[in-house]
């Protein structure tokens, strides 16, 4: 795949796992797993991107004694999220006409 | 290899980059780490599953601008004595004209190798021009009753066609080339900053 459809794509996904409710690192990167797999080190960079656009922030909580960082979609982080919906209902268009056309070629 | 060796090794490993960004970076390892320990895996697990130290550290160092690791360098300076501030301004003529010549020789080169593709480009564009006006000095020759001299330029364009095809995929696969040349001279440059291993327990 293209690195930076790749890219884009992680950053979607990233902010889908936070949009019900606000989570963190781990939590992130098993509820993506079963669809994308993303390294620790991946993870910290786009969130830090996100951050850094506005798209989420970021609250530090206290728990099991230690300090545990939740992240927050903000209303831009979910513009985002709409924008990438309507993206793809356009390409997904596109999508079946190529597909349907390799299907009455075989 | 515990948490705590595990943080320490990429910490000391990093300690010419900005302590701020290395130490947020390491808290989200730590907080990642014992996020898996919580799920049932060993410290020892937990840390294998983030990766090599080595992977972690080029992770890192690869974020970090090098303007930031300069500025961090030039804070760890202590301050100069007065006889190194008198050896400073009289060397100025040398050390200012060597980096500035060393300066100038990586631009030069990075510029020389963009004109050798530039030049390839040209080479490419023109064998294709030629192709379109071959193949329409062709048209006209067969036209006007010249045969032997259309299909002289029919086997001219051909061959400027060809030409052109060859120049357009090295000129390509080199252009790809040059574009990543400055980040692998960041990379190579940020490699002198990462502390070896070796070194590193000597230190210690």
């Amino acid at each position: 795949m293209d690195i930076q459809l790749k890219r884009g794509i992680l950053e979607v996904c990233v902010l889908k796992a936070i949009k019900k409710e606000d989570s963190y690192g781990y939590k992130i990167i098993k509820d993506m797993k079963p669809y994308i797999e993303m390294s620790e080190s991946t993870l910290y960079t786009i969130l830090k991107r996100l951050e850094h656009q506005k798209m989420l922030i970021v609250r530090t909580e206290e728990f099991n004694s230690r300090l545990r960082k939740y992240y927050h979609i903000t209303s831009k982080g979910l513009e985002r999220l709409n924008e990438f919906v309507e993206d793809w209902r356009e390409l997904m268009i596109i999508y079946q006409f190529v597909t349907k056309e390799d299907v009455s070629n075989d | 290899m515990t948490k705590s060796e595990f943080i320490n090794k990429i910490k000391s490993k990093l300690s010419n980059f900005p302590e701020n960004i290395v130490d947020d970076r390491l808290s989200f390892y730590t907080e990642m780490i014992d996020d898996y320990i919580d799920e049932g895996m060993t410290e020892v697990e937990a840390c294998e599953k983030l990766g090599s130290i080595d992977e972690i550290v080029e992770s890192i160092a690869g974020d970090i601008p090098l303007k930031d690791i300069a500025k961090k360098k030039l804070e760890k300076r202590r301050r100069l004595s007065a006889l190194e501030i008198v050896l400073l301004i009289v060397g100025f003529p040398i050390w200012f004209s060597l980096i500035a010549v060393s300066v100038s020789v990586l631009i030069t080169l990075y510029v020389a190798l963009w004109s050798i593709v530039i030049s390839l480009w040209s080479v490419a564009i023109s064998c294709g021009v030629s192709f379109i006006g071959s193949t329409i000095l062709f048209i006209i020759n067969l036209c006007n009753g010249n045969q032997s001299i259309g299909f002289c330029y029919l086997g001219l364009s051909f061959i400027l066609l060809g030409i052109s095809c060859l120049f357009v995929l090295l000129s390509k696969y080199l252009t790809v080339i040059i574009v990543k040349v400055p980040k692998f001279f960041f990379k190579w440059i940020k490699s002198f900053f990462i502390i070896k291993e070796d070194k590193n327990e000597e230190n210690n």
